[in-house]
């Protein structure tokens, strides 16, 4: 049975008093932590219904990520990587690492649990041990800032999205090796213009299918068009389908797999018009979105796939002032 | 007068022998009242084109809602912080002057280029460029007085400005891409004795064309061809070759490094203003990825230019400006961008004329107004040409009439000048 999103209930909202960048839901479902334009790391105690802020961080939290072993992993802008553990009565720090001289865009779990990536401003992709941050890997620098970061299930490969001007590029790697097996050229999200010499676009995130096989790359069509989403083969590099979303301005922020039914959802919009939108597992058909107050910047699905956090800004104009997570319920 | 850019020591004997007498002559009043010989002042002006954000930059305020993700830094200057996103500058903030209330109050492109080298917004008037290069020009002088150094790319708001009423003398040379202007190199079909008397038909035809007529456009027209001319003879400046490789290392082999190498040798060889445009601060989107990439070539070219300019023994007598036509708002907007932003922002100054080791004004928390010691675009450029050691409140005569040299509502802030 597809999920429907006409059929999701609201679940509980949490205003925060920053604006927001990431979200992830902790492995029992109890933390919801979300980070943002602040140096505290926002942890909602679900069962209690309470919020606390939590330091370690001394830049804008800009990545959220669900580990194994109880483990919610954190990553700023400043480079700093810090595990939460979040088993106990309140998340705890379990180790920091500093893991990059510069901003980190990406940060993506493996499908086991037990490894993650980081990617940052530089180019330079790094993978490390969840359980203590000890580093598993590093590819050769891209030559462009890398936005996006994920792991193949088979551990071996590696896929990273850049902004490269004019042509965003997906690359695949091997991981040991550090070679770059395929390089797919994503020209549909360029935002670049001419009359500054910048691309403005580029692949904000990206994932791989639970399987593998896929690639779904997230950004914008053209400078100021509309946020969309590309699916391509992670083999043969050919572009399978795109995802346009019918919402006018901003970005897709982030995709995620419905692991019920295979279904793709997407997070995006702009200031005052944001949306989580459904996308058919086999054709990519338009099955409707979720509107929401403003622009989606992240989203998590809760581990027992019931669920969905939205990490959301509001404010006036086109300045946020302030955050919101919003949780959805679904039956189906 | 035939100077290279490698023949130091003849250009520090023909500096020292300079008389200021010329440059006066072409003034009205007492605009250029220097009274004894001294090294030529010159003004290298870099411009951040699309207006940097003083946040990321001189103005940091880590911590604060308005101030981004970026840490704060100490400097040379006891107390005294910056964003880390410049670290070299970090260490000889000693050497500079920053003013950190500028208040412009414009927060458009076009009318912000024009009101930051122009210190004016009624439209008409000689940039800053085009003003220094007329009123530190010589009588011997070879080269133009103004060259601005770019990319060849598009040109919307950063040409903005020219010479005014001075006349197309003065409007600047530009030089794309560190190229010398086109067609600098005599074809080699065409003999030098071929050359020289197509000159001079040239100029008898200049000459005829000449009586009865307006002689402006003429030697404007002349003036071009000998800068053309001038020029040619020395290309060799634009050689960047002769530079070592470590030399090119160390400002940098990035597009803005190149430029700033360039604009040394520029000054070196006696050209009285150059500027150099670094683009690309317009960060409406994703400002920190932006003020990142911007702040790193920045950061370092800077810091080796003014080292370079101090151990050839030039900082003494080259004013170094460093500003942009406004400044980024507070608020940051949902695409992670920084908006146009004048009512309180920085730039920057070091060498000949201005005070080292001085942090001017203040904003408030957030930044987002002047708490102390507002200066205008008018009150930076009456500072500017005092540091260079002109009178300010001078008139330009200009075909019999008297113009102001800067806006006489406004000042200089006497506490930025040495």
């Amino acid at each position: 049975m597809p999920i429907d999103p006409k059929k999701a209930t609201p679940a509980g909202e949490f205003p925060v008093a920053t604006p927001l960048l990431s979200v992830a839901f902790d492995a029992s479902g109890r933390f919801l932590l979300a980070g943002g334009r602040d140096h505290g790391l926002v942890a909602v105690d679900l069962g209690a219904q309470k919020v606390e802020t939590l330091a370690g961080h001394d830049s804008w939290i800009g990545n959220l990520a669900r580990a194994e072993g109880g483990l919610v992993i954190s990553a700023d802008y400043a480079g700093r990587v810090i595990a939460w553990d979040c088993a106990g009565s309140q998340p705890e720090v379990r180790w920091t690492l500093e893991a990059h001289p510069a901003t980190i865009y990406a940060l993506a779990v493996s499908p086991d649990g037990k490894s993650f990536a980081t990617a940052d401003r530089d180019g330079l992709v790094r993978v490390w041990h969840s359980n203590d941050g000890t580093p598993a890997g590093e590819l050769p620098r891209i030559a462009h800032p890398a936005y996006g970061v994920a792991l193949h299930p088979d551990g071996k490969r590696v896929v990273t999205a850049d902004r490269q001007p004019q042509k965003p590029r997906l690359l695949v790697h091997d991981l040991a090796s550090g070679r770059e097996l395929l390089a797919i050229e994503v020209a549909q999200l360029s935002g670049y213009r001419r009359v500054e010499d910048i691309e403005w676009g580029g692949i904000r995130a990206m994932i791989l299918s639970p399987d593998g096989g896929q690639i779904v790359a997230c950004g914008r069509k053209g400078y100021d068009g509309t946020g969309g989403a590309i699916v391509f083969d992670t083999t043969t590099g050919k572009e399978i389908r795109q995802l346009a979303s019918p919402l006018k301005g901003g970005f897709c922020y982030g995709a995620r797999f419905f692991p019920q039914d295979g279904s793709l959802l997407t997070v995006g919009g702009d200031l005052g018009k944001g949306e989580l939108r459904f996308w058919g597992a086999t054709d990519g058909t338009d099955r409707g979105a979720i509107e929401i107050a403003g622009p989606g910047m992240a989203f998590d699905l809760h581990p027992d796939g019931r669920q969905v956090a939205v990490a959301m800004n509001v404010g006036k104009g086109s300045y946020p002032d302030s955050g919101r997570i919003a949780l959805y319920r679904f039956g189906g | 007068m035939n100077v290279s850019p490698t023949s130091l020591t003849t250009r520090r004997q023909w500096l020292a022998g300079a008389a200021s007498a010329g440059a006066a002559a072409a003034l009205a009043s007492s605009a250029t009242a220097r009274t004894e010989p001294k090294p030529r002042r010159q003004l290298l002006l870099l411009f951040l084109s699309g207006g940097a954000s003083q946040f990321e930059t001189w103005d940091p305020k880590p911590g604060a809602k308005t101030g981004g993700p970026f840490r704060s830094i100490p400097t040379s200057i006891p107390g005294t912080h910056i964003g880390e996103l410049l670290p070299h500058t970090a260490k000889i903030l000693h050497r500079l002057t920053v003013v950190r209330s500028v208040q412009s109050n414009i927060a458009d492109h076009f009318q912000g280029h024009y009101a930051l080298q122009s210190g004016r917004i009624a439209p008409g008037y000689p940039v800053l460029g085009s003003a220094v290069a007329k009123l530190l020009e010589q009588p011997d002088d070879v080269l133009p007085g103004y060259i601005s150094i770019r990319r060849n790319g598009p040109k919307a708001y950063t040409d903005i400005g020219d010479a005014g009423f001075l006349g197309a003398k003065y409007d600047g040379v530009k030089v794309y891409d560190n190229l010398p202007p086109e067609n600098l190199v005599r074809p080699a079909s065409i003999s030098p004795g071929h050359a020289s008397a197509a000159d001079r038909a040239r100029r008898a035809a200049d000459e005829r064309f000449r009586q009865g007529r307006d002689a402006r456009p003429i030697a404007a027209n002349e003036a071009t061809f000998s800068q053309a001319e001038a020029l040619m003879r020395h290309r060799e400046i634009f050689e960047l070759a002769q530079e070592p490789a470590s030399m090119h290392d160390r400002y940098g082999r990035h597009e803005f490094g190149q430029h700033c190498l360039l604009a040394r040798r520029l000054l070196e060889a006696g050209v009285n203003c150059v500027r150099v445009t670094h683009f690309d601060w317009d960060a409406h989107q994703d400002n920190f990825y932006w003020h990142q990439i911007r702040c790193a070539e920045f950061d370092r070219t800077f810091v080796t230019l003014l080292d370079d300019l101090e151990q050839r023994g030039m900082l003494d007598h080259t004013l170094v400006v460093v500003t942009g036509e406004m400044g980024r708002t507070p608020q940051i907007n949902n695409l992670g961008g920084r908006d146009h932003w004048g009512r309180a922002w920085s730039m920057a100054m070091a060498g000949c004329g201005v005070q080292q080791g001085l942090v001017y004004g203040s904003t408030n928390d957030l930044g987002t107004e002047v708490a102390e010691d507002p200066v205008t675009h008018g009150d930076l450029f009456h500072t500017y040409l005092q540091a260079l050691g002109i009178d300010s409140h001078g008139n330009y005569l200009i075909d019999g009439q008297t113009n102001p040299i800067a806006d006489p509502d406004a000042t200089p802030v006497k506490a930025l000048l040495s």
